[in-house]
């Protein structure tokens, strides 16, 4: 069906101001052009909605039935106008997103693709980087939040749990530790162990002293960034902790993790926003979309 | 912004069927056609509406905003365009024709009642009155149209001629007109005459020849009246063929007079300018149809030669 909305905005206008010429004045167009989209909506309607006479246009008994339905339908397309304003308002010009390595590699990215599908005029720019640095740059303002594991949150940023994160031990595919039926800390913390961030082995370690006192942790290296760390246990210089979102890093290096007990770990994952700066209606769309799709399964298995 | 009516009619159809095919196949569009309004759409509002995934689509979250006031969109247009289509098929719609009351109360109820069967939801008023103020009752926008003897053409009104009505004289059945072989208008006018107030009848005979003059025994309003006092024995009166069932219940019978045979045109005027409404349209063509194939018992028997003709009233 060849009907439009021009067709009834121009019929409308016509039957209001009872005149061609003024309706096309209102509607900034030529009189010839306003009765060819008012014939056209006749030929469709097969019937005649508007009575032309050399003096004026008047509706015909149709016309003046049709008139309110045709009324209706502008009104509720204005409707569709201001949703489409509100998603003007709400769509974020650029949201800086903060993240640690491993998250900017293994987590955020199917997220912000499926974002950027739901909002293409959103564009994000994902700062990533070492984790303390993540953190920084949201207490900075140079990114509008963070997705990092938790740590000693400072006190100008809100910590918002958003899942939790297995941490394990990751050796090479023939290591003893892949042998034993009930591996525990205690057992990986008898190979030499290599440490990344420092702030990560301080709560790994907190972690274990809450369990036991005698599992301390004792690096044989200490690096900066998992990358390397893999490279060294790749190599068989020792075994490392990983939480379980990495995994995709061990392919091609021939790693496995193996999980652990006594005790089973978790890092939370969080979402840290600045505490005095509101956020930007952009970088909201883009919080409350992560927060809501964590729970989608289809993301959780596509990034395992 | 250009939001389209078929952009609409897109999204809608995707959201119901949740399928590009099914929608495509009920729009009857191609895939891609139906793929490029929507993309459209999206890069209109600047927001992913639908969610292309592995063999099921579904509404993003803009997508769901959108639907409730994209079907307020179309439920709107869906009912205007029932409401004309009721109007256009007659399943509604409102006609008041004005007449006069010979035709009021002999010729327009049947064809009332056998209209609403066809279309039961016509109604049909009818605005009976004295015929001279008929004109006045369609241009007032009272009527749709008056169904009338043809008289010179009211201004603002257009004209459409209906049908033909041979005029007949009532008299009593023992009235010497009715001995004679080849009654005339000029043998009449030895008779005095019930006429109907601003009728016709007179000038036309004058038309016919100034010497046919009819003596004026009663001058009434409505035809009735002058039925009763044909009845009574006051005068002769005259009346339509296709209205003579009104005399039933009056001992009266009919003769066609001749010199002239007065014929009677009777049209609808519709006011100038402007269309009626297709009930209104519909009903005066059904008057015109029902008029040309008469049913036989509304007219009365004629003789072709124009001789005598006698019918009395039951």
């Amino acid at each position: 069906m060849a009907l439009s909305f021009k067709q009834l905005r121009a019929f409308c206008a016509v039957a209001e101001l009872g005149s061609f010429s003024a309706a096309a004045q209102r509607l900034s167009t030529t009189q010839s052009a306003l009765s060819v989209m008012i014939k056209q909506l006749e030929k469709e309607l097969q019937v005649t909605l508007i009575d032309r006479s050399t003096r004026r246009a008047t509706l015909s008994i149709i016309g003046a039935d049709f008139l309110p339905h045709a009324s209706r339908v502008l009104e509720a397309l204005d409707a569709v106008r201001t949703t489409s304003d509100a998603f003007q308002g709400r769509r974020p010009q650029r949201v800086n997103l903060a993240s640690t390595l491993t998250y900017s590699a293994n987590f955020l990215p199917q997220l912000l693709a499926h974002y950027g599908r739901q909002f293409p005029g959103v564009t994000v720019r994902l700062l990533d980087g070492p984790d303390e640095k993540a953190l920084a740059r949201v207490v900075d303002g140079e990114a509008d939040f963070a997705v990092a594991p938790q740590r000693t949150t400072p006190a100008q940023l809100v910590q918002e749990p958003l899942f939790d994160d297995r941490r394990d031990i990751v050796c090479p595919r023939d290591h003893p530790l892949t042998r034993l039926e009930r591996p525990t800390w205690t057992d990986a913390l008898r190979y030499p162990f290599v440490a990344t961030r420092p702030d990560a082995m301080l709560s790994l370690q907190a972690d274990l002293h809450a369990f036991s006192p005698d599992l301390t942790l004792q690096p044989a290296y200490e690096v900066s960034e998992i990358t390397t760390a893999i490279g060294l246990v790749s190599a068989g210089l020792g075994v490392m902790s990983l939480v379980s979102r990495a995994d995709p890093f061990l392919v091609g290096f021939g790693l496995v993790r193996v999980e652990l007990c006594d005790p089973v770990i978790f890092r939370q994952v969080s979402i840290l926003t600045p505490r005095s700066r509101s956020l930007s209606p952009a970088a909201k769309s883009l919080r409350q979309f992560i927060r809501s799709n964590l729970l989608d399964n289809l993301i959780l298995r596509s990034s395992l | 912004m250009n939001l389209t009516l078929k952009q609409f009619r897109a999204f809608a159809a995707i959201a119901e069927l949740g399928s590009f095919t099914a929608a495509a196949d009920r729009l009857q569009l191609t895939p891609s056609a139906l793929s490029l309004l929507i993309k459209q759409l999206e890069e209109t509002l600047g927001q992913r509406l639908i969610e292309r995934g592995q063999g099921r689509t579904m509404l993003a979250r803009a997508g769901t905003d959108l639907l409730p006031k994209v079907n307020d969109v179309l439920g709107a247009l869906e009912e205007g365009i029932a409401s004309v289509r009721q109007l256009r098929d007659q399943a509604r719609g409102r006609v008041r024709i004005a007449c006069t009351m010979t035709y009021g109360s002999r010729l327009i109820p049947p064809l009332i009642a056998a209209y609403r069967q066809r279309f039961p939801g016509i109604d049909i008023q009818l605005l009976d009155g004295v015929n001279d103020h008929l004109p006045d009752r369609v241009s007032s926008g009272e009527a749709d149209f008056c169904l009338t003897q043809q008289r010179p053409r009211p201004i603002g009104l257009t004209e459409q001629p209906v049908f033909e009505d041979d005029l007949l004289v009532l008299c009593p059945p023992n009235h010497p007109l009715l001995a004679l072989d080849r009654p005339t208008w000029k043998d009449a006018t030895q008779y005095p005459f019930i006429m109907i107030k601003s009728g016709t009848l007179q000038s036309e005979l004058h038309a016919f020849s100034p010497s046919l003059t009819l003596q004026t025994a009663y001058e009434v309003s409505v035809i009735t009246t002058a039925l009763g006092m044909v009845d009574a024995g006051l005068g002769l009166a005259v009346l339509g063929a296709k209205t003579a069932r009104l005399m039933q219940g009056f001992d009266l019978v009919t003769v066609k007079l001749r010199d002239p045979f007065i014929n009677r045109k009777i049209c609808a005027y519709t006011r100038r300018d402007e269309t009626l409404s297709p009930a209104a349209q519909g009903f005066l063509d059904f008057i015109r149809d029902s008029m040309a194939d008469p049913d036989p018992s509304t007219s009365i028997p004629t003789d072709s030669q124009g001789h005598l003709q006698r019918q009395r009233g039951l």
